[in-house]
């Protein structure tokens, strides 16, 4: 017998065994607890609105990413830097009069 | 029927209709699918699942099947929406548990050797009379199925162990044919290495 033949009588008993395995049963019970569930939830309802929700707020997904995308090449184009920008800001210089002769930006 | 008889005897209504009725508030309705599908959440998460894991995850799939009702599109098959949802929720709970899923080479006994010794040697009928024995037997598949990603084991588990075709678990997980036809062939083919490897140095050191 060579060891491809082993191995498939191995895996055909594994096969064996995992199709008899037993099958699980719900508890005593466990309809209640599904249903008590259920009834907590309120109508599904609320559920749907969250859909449209959601929904209205996607359609709007592809319109932000070409602003986005229009923006980054429009920042690129005027040669904005936003890491510079950032920083004025944090150091309340607007005019950028202390951040570039300390940061030699 | 009229639809007087079916306001009276909603069990006997069809899923759509009882769908339509649970988000038209009647919510104690949804007892009659979890009646008609109980039975059916268990086979396949009998199937998937350690048996201790199948009464926990069947509650969950009905709950999330219940939150989903909404997205249920009428006139399609109730029955295999909510066969998705519990393969996926197997799924899940196998990337949350995956550690503990997993069998060590350790785990195994000189038990679990004389198993496999005597399978290879045909001895399968005798080997397969008491219930220790097919202990034994999950014991080896699983660690047969150790080290597979979530995804092959979820394939193998369903095409070869449960003997689903390439278009039902295709169908089942919401994937290609090709890439289940393709992750259960190469799935299979590492459970097979393993085998090979318990067979060639044995389970003990």
């Amino acid at each position: 017998m060579t060891e491809k033949d082993r191995v498939k009588k191995v895996e055909e008993a594994l096969i064996a065994a995992h199709r008899s395995r037993p099958k699980a049963l719900p508890e005593p019970g466990w309809d209640n607890r599904v249903m008590a569930r259920v009834r907590s939830e309120g109508t599904p309802r609320a559920t749907a609105q969250t859909e449209q929700t959601q929904r209205f707020v996607w359609r709007f997904a592809a319109a932000a990413c070409v602003f986005a995308l229009a923006f980054s090449l429009w920042a690129l184009q005027t040669g904005i830097n936003p890491e510079q920008l950032a920083l004025n800001l944090f150091m309340d210089d607007p005019l950028a009069l202390q951040a570039v002769p300390l940061f030699a930006l | 029927m009229t639809a007087r008889h079916n306001q009276n005897e909603p069990g006997t209504l069809p899923d759509d209709d009882i769908i339509r009725r649970i988000l038209a508030g009647y919510i104690d309705d949804f007892e009659i699918l979890l009646e008609r599908y109980r039975g059916y959440v268990f086979t396949i998460a009998s199937g998937l699942l350690p048996i201790d894991a199948v009464d926990d995850l069947a509650h969950d799939v009905f709950v999330e099947a219940y939150r989903s009702l909404p997205k249920f599109r009428e006139g399609t098959s109730f029955k295999k929406w909510l066969a998705g949802i519990t393969i996926h929720s197997c799924q899940d709970h196998w990337r949350r548990h995956y550690r503990s899923l997993e069998t060590p080479l350790s785990a195994l006994t000189d038990e679990h050797d004389a198993w496999i010794d005597a399978v290879a040697a045909g001895e399968a009928s005798e080997v397969f009379a008491g219930s220790e024995r097919q202990k034994e037997a999950r014991d080896i598949l699983q660690h047969a199925l150790s080290g597979l990603s979530v995804k092959d084991r979820m394939v193998l588990t369903l095409v070869h162990l449960e003997g689903l075709s390439i278009r039902e678990a295709a169908e089942a997980l919401g994937w290609s044919t090709i890439n289940v036809k393709v992750r259960a062939h190469r799935s299979r083919e590492k459970m097979r290495r393993r085998i090979a490897a318990l067979l060639e140095e044995g389970v003990t050191p």
